[in-house]
């Protein structure tokens, strides 16, 4: 136990891995934990490692786990002094920070005013701005033609001509050659006339071959600020990130520190506090961006701490309770290589379609260099209520070679039964060209895994022996037990039909 | 006993024979017969030896009676029928009675509807073609009767388990 917990006694405000996670700092710091569940999760893992668990109400998230008044409820009950509220639900609810505060407790995560201010694109993009970070060029003011064509040779092309009342990709131009600028800023406006009865457009930087690359930062109360390096979350699909890496790939070293001070500038420009995230896109010229800044720990934040031996959800907890960071940035360097792939409840071959239901068996993969961060074990339910990720496997290597090779043989060990599982697709891009290069963009998903419609590898021959030998002993012993349960239940209820099944069974013998 | 496992156009004529607790001797096809062990318990996924080659596997039926199987990192949809099935089957004796629905199995698209309302089909007559999984599928009657209700048309879109055509019994059958 440690020496002087920062906390006493700490609510968990959230449910599946993350809570988990979180319980699992708190009771290396030596704090007592307090997990709070919906009905559907009295069975959940969260509530199995907690020292203290208090029923929210109804499945439904409104009515649970983002239900504040029952949460502050419970945090009385239970004489907490903080609550941790993971990523999702509470996390960036600025006036549930607000809120605890008020009523005495400590949020663990930034002030509330900082998760507002980030939380709203606008007020973010000026104040990041005014710190100096590299946001994505353009103007949101109409344009004329002249003016826009003007603005667009300063920023530099390719840009996106676009339609101030657009949406959907109506009135949208993308513009590569200063030839078609001039025709381009036309067609745009007079499809945006047409579309939304308004023909103003302005214009903006487009990015090419987009890479989403992020920064982990720590700042404190003491105004101190430190980022963890960057990871690189470009494979995505439908804008959610699937698959990891920490550090990123192409990654030039004055890029790396030119973005962790740009960061560190943002996290000081709005006085951050705990753990957070700014998140960047990075063009094919090496150019970064601002995104926006996540005000909570990352579903991703285990690859930071694998290659820094930071333990992130730790510090956070700490600087909630006025500690500084304690680390300097002079003290954090990049050891190896770190990829994460989420294993939701989902399945690839169906569209990706979510399979909730009852996990029968479950063995995870261990090993070295395997860290697996899940919410679930033999027994456990996937509720439908909520996100369908199961398990976040994380490989660590002293190269990125031997992470993904421990990525491949922790994908072949990691046995998950009763639920479908979007395993089978990790390991397609485990083996794909051009994620093995480290070359791809937030792209990659769309264009080189969907078109083929290889969600799983392929079969090979020796293993498809196997699976006929397999099926047909299942279809055997589904027979044979068939079989003897009814002659079974038919020979116990009466000498007659046991006759009449020896009578049946001699016909088939002489067949 | 001999099974048959097919796989999309794919079928194999399987020979099982149970030698001892949790083994097999299995032949594929014309293949020497192959001594498996295959453990599994009710927590567990099937562990497969053959001699010393060790595979790890799992079989799930699903609610059409298909065998989802997984070996190693392959994954493959059979189904299995015994061989006194299959001949019952080609038979007729396996016929069903009474008022028969046909509906989708999965959901796909209505590429031919081969009957009209008031038709006298024959136990194993075609009724629709179905296209679902990019397969084509000729939905049969399991009875002798008449085409009582249709309810799709060619070109439609249905949903799984959607009715198709009803077969009534005729009166003589």
């Amino acid at each position: 136990m440690s020496a002087n917990p920062p906390f006493e006694k700490v609510l968990i405000a959230n449910r599946g891995e993350i809570a988990v996670r979180v319980i699992r700092a708190c009771r290396e710091l030596g704090i007592r934990t307090v997990a709070i569940f919906s009905d559907v999760d009295r069975n959940a893992l969260h509530v199995r490692h907690a020292d203290e668990a208090y029923l929210l109400g109804p499945a439904p998230a409104t009515e649970s786990y983002l239900n504040a008044d029952r949460i502050m409820e419970i945090a009385k009950q239970a004489g907490v002094q903080a609550i941790h509220p993971g990523y999702g639900f509470m996390s960036e609810n600025a006036s549930f920070a607000q809120r605890c505060s008020d009523e005495g407790l400590v949020f663990i995560g930034p002030k509330p005013d900082t998760i507002e201010s980030m939380g709203d694109k606008v007020i973010a993009r000026q104040r990041m701005q005014a710190a100096g970070v590299p946001l994505v060029p353009g103007t949101t003011e109409k344009l004329t033609d002249q003016e826009a064509m003007d603005f667009a040779r300063e920023i530099g092309l390719p840009v996106m001509v676009k339609a101030t009342a657009g949406g959907g990709g109506k009135g949208m131009r993308l513009v590569r050659e200063d030839s078609e600028l001039e025709s381009s800023i036309q067609r745009a406006r007079s499809e945006a006339r047409a579309s939304f009865g308004d023909d103003s457009i302005y214009v903006e930087k487009f990015v090419d071959e987009p890479r989403h690359i992020e920064i982990q930062i720590l700042g404190d109360s003491h105004g101190n600020a430190i980022h963890l390096f960057e990871r690189e979350c470009s494979i995505q699909r439908r804008h959610q990130k699937v698959i990891e890496e920490a550090p990123a790939n192409r990654m030039p070293e004055e890029l790396r520190q030119e973005m962790g001070r740009a960061a560190v500038a943002a996290a000081k420009a709005v006085n951050y506090e705990g753990a957070g995230t700014c998140e960047f896109l990075v063009d094919s010229q090496f150019k970064f961006y601002f995104l926006e800044m996540n005000t909570r720990v990352q579903v991703e934040h285990a690859i930071t701490e694998m290659i820094t031996n930071v333990d992130i959800v730790k510090r956070g907890i700490r600087i909630a309770a006025g500690e500084p960071i304690g680390i300097a940035q002079e003290d954090v360097s990049i050891s190896g290589w770190s990829i994460e792939a989420r294993i939701y409840a989902e399945d690839p071959e169906q569209n990706f379609r979510p399979s909730p239901g009852a996990i029968l068996a479950y063995r995870p993969p261990g090993g070295p260099g395997v860290r697996n961060d899940s919410g679930v074990y033999p027994g456990a339910e996937v509720p439908v209520n909520y996100d369908p990720m199961v398990s976040k496997l994380v490989t660590w290597g002293r190269d990125r070679d031997e992470a993904i090779g421990r990525m491949r043989r922790a994908l072949r060990e990691f046995v998950i039964k009763g639920i479908k599982t979007s395993i089978p697709f990790h390991r397609v891009v485990m083996e794909h060209p051009k994620f093995l290069e480290g070359h791809y963009d937030t792209g990659f998903i769309d264009s080189e895994i969907l078109p083929s419609g290889a969600t799983a590898l392929p079969p090979n021959q020796e293993e498809k022996d196997i699976a006929i030998m397999l099926a047909t002993i299942a279809a055997f012993k589904r027979d044979t037990d068939r079989a003897n349960r009814s002659s079974q239940s038919t020979g116990g209820s009466s000498a007659g039909s046991a006759w009449k099944l020896a009578g049946r069974r001699a016909r088939m013998r002489g067949r | 006993m001999r099974y048959e496992i097919t796989h999309g156009r794919d079928a194999y004529d399987v020979e099982i024979k149970e030698v001892g607790s949790h083994t097999y001797e299995i032949a594929i096809g014309d293949a020497e017969p192959v001594r498996v062990d295959a453990f599994k318990n009710a927590r567990t996924v099937y562990s497969i030896l053959i001699g010393a080659l060790q595979f790890e596997g799992s079989v799930d039926e699903l609610e059409d009676g298909t065998l989802d199987v997984h070996v190693g990192t392959s994954a493959f949809d059979f189904s299995a029928i015994d061989e006194r099935k299959k001949m019952l089957i080609g038979a007729g004796a396996g016929a069903a009675s009474g008022k028969q629905e046909i509906r989708a199995q999965m959901p796909g698209k209505i590429v031919k509807v081969l009957v009209n309302v008031g038709d006298r089909v024959m136990l194993g007559q075609g009724l629709v073609i179905m296209e679902a999984m990019k397969m084509e599928n000729e939905l049969k009657s399991n009875i002798d009767g008449v085409v009582s209700v249709i309810e799709i048309g060619e070109g439609d879109t249905i949903e799984n388990d959607a009715l198709l055509v009803v077969v009534e019994p005729s009166e003589d059958a």
